[in-house]
């Protein structure tokens, strides 16, 4: 397999081919960014080809020394987020920002709905905090990144990285209960009896 | 221990951020604070839902549609190269309009100092003219030229653009001055 920097080299040449070669590296994290973060799959693929698109228009200011892995969830993140204050500019009502399932139809039913079911309370759960805090829960569970590696991708601190997943923690949680009071969501039983440490 | 700081803990236990010692101290402030220990309950679930969560899938021409994007944008080189194309041809337009108000001035003087010259008025005019005409169609493909997508089309509108300014610049500095002198030498 072709290094990643050989591949940034040559895309910088103008081998188109080998720039491909870097979207096809960088478009599941990329993609599933978009997707966690704009709620549907229309979205996030429009929001992965802007993201590849200016990152081969800012190709030549890439710093070697960093990780193109945090580069590019970079530009992803600064993209989504813009997205997100541009839809909330317009005003469009919570309740009628389109959430996707992810799974696909020719599964069992049951199996199916339950997914479904928790995949929109995914959705509904991250739609309701502000861009900031979605954006650190993504990175976090989606991306799998470290306080560190978060704190490069955002340009801020590892602190200021901790301090926005707990507040973010508290945020969902003050949801779920206010929305568990008026109905119980199905799949989240609360395990109330479970008080100890795993 | 403070429930805030129980709560801070609580996040790093998440991200398997928290030391052994503070580990203890976070079960055992569990163990006492039933509003901590819902809390902390609430959070695992959150947790659980999101780790179990699939990856989304990006469609298989994601690559080959990010490609197609590429090729469709404007290139920034191919935009420079012919907004300086535009500028020569403006310059030479600009060269082609001074030069006949000039030979016309000289004309015109030539004409007062000289009497009866009813020819060197037609010649002139004539002289006036032609450049004029020449202008006009330059502009014409100048105009085309910048109008049109193609950069390659533009380049070649640019070349026509060039090569009628030089045409009329060497009618007016190179021929008209070979006329005279041969009018001059016939009369």
């Amino acid at each position: 397999m072709i290094e990643e920097h050989v591949l940034v080299q040559r895309a910088l040449a103008g081998d188109r081919e080998a720039f491909a070669g870097l979207v096809q590296a960088y478009q599941g994290p990329v993609y599933n960014l978009a997707y966690r973060m704009l709620g549907s799959q229309a979205e996030a693929e429009e929001a992965a080809q802007e993201t590849f698109v200016r990152m081969y228009q800012r190709l030549a200011t890439y710093d070697p020394q960093q990780k193109l892995s945090s580069w590019v969830l970079a530009i992803a993140s600064h993209y989504c987020v813009d997205r997100l204050r541009r839809r909330r500019i317009v005003s469009l009502p919570l309740d009628e920002v389109q959430v996707d399932g992810l799974t696909e139809p020719t599964e069992a039913p049951e199996p199916c709905l339950l997914a479904q079911e928790k995949e929109r309370e995914i959705q509904s759960l991250l739609a309701e905090l502000p861009e900031a805090y979605r954006l650190v829960l993504v990175l976090r569970y989606w991306q799998d990144l470290s306080y560190e590696e978060m704190a490069r991708t955002l340009g801020t601190s590892a602190s200021a990285v901790k301090a926005k997943l707990h507040r973010a923690r508290e945020l969902m949680a003050q949801h779920l209960s206010r929305r568990q009071e008026v109905q119980p969501v199905h799949g989240l039983e609360r395990r109330v009896t479970r008080h100890a440490l795993p | 221990m403070r429930c805030h700081d129980a709560h801070e803990w609580m996040s790093l236990k998440l991200d398997r951020r928290l030391p052994a010692d503070l580990e203890r101290e976070l079960q055992a402030h569990l163990a006492n604070c039933p509003a901590c220990a819902e809390e902390w309950s609430t959070w695992q679930e959150i947790a659980n839902l999101f780790e179990g969560a699939p990856l989304a899938e990006p469609p298989e021409d994601l690559a080959a549609r990010v490609l197609l994007r590429l090729e469709a944008r404007p290139h920034w080189s191919a935009l420079l190269c012919s907004l300086l194309a535009l500028l020569a041809g403006l310059v030479a337009i600009s060269a082609l309009f001074l030069a006949p108000w000039a030979q016309a001035c000289s004309l015109a003087l030539r004409v007062i100092l000289t009497p009866g010259a009813l020819g060197a008025i037609s010649h002139a005019v004539a002289d006036v003219v032609r450049p004029l005409a020449l202008a006009a169609e330059a502009v014409r493909i100048a105009v085309r030229a910048v109008v049109t997508p193609k950069s390659a089309l533009a380049a070649l509108g640019y070349g026509a653009v060039l090569l009628a300014a030089l045409a009329g610049w060497l009618r007016l500095v190179v021929l008209s001055p070979i006329r005279a002198r041969s009018s001059a030498e016939f009369e």
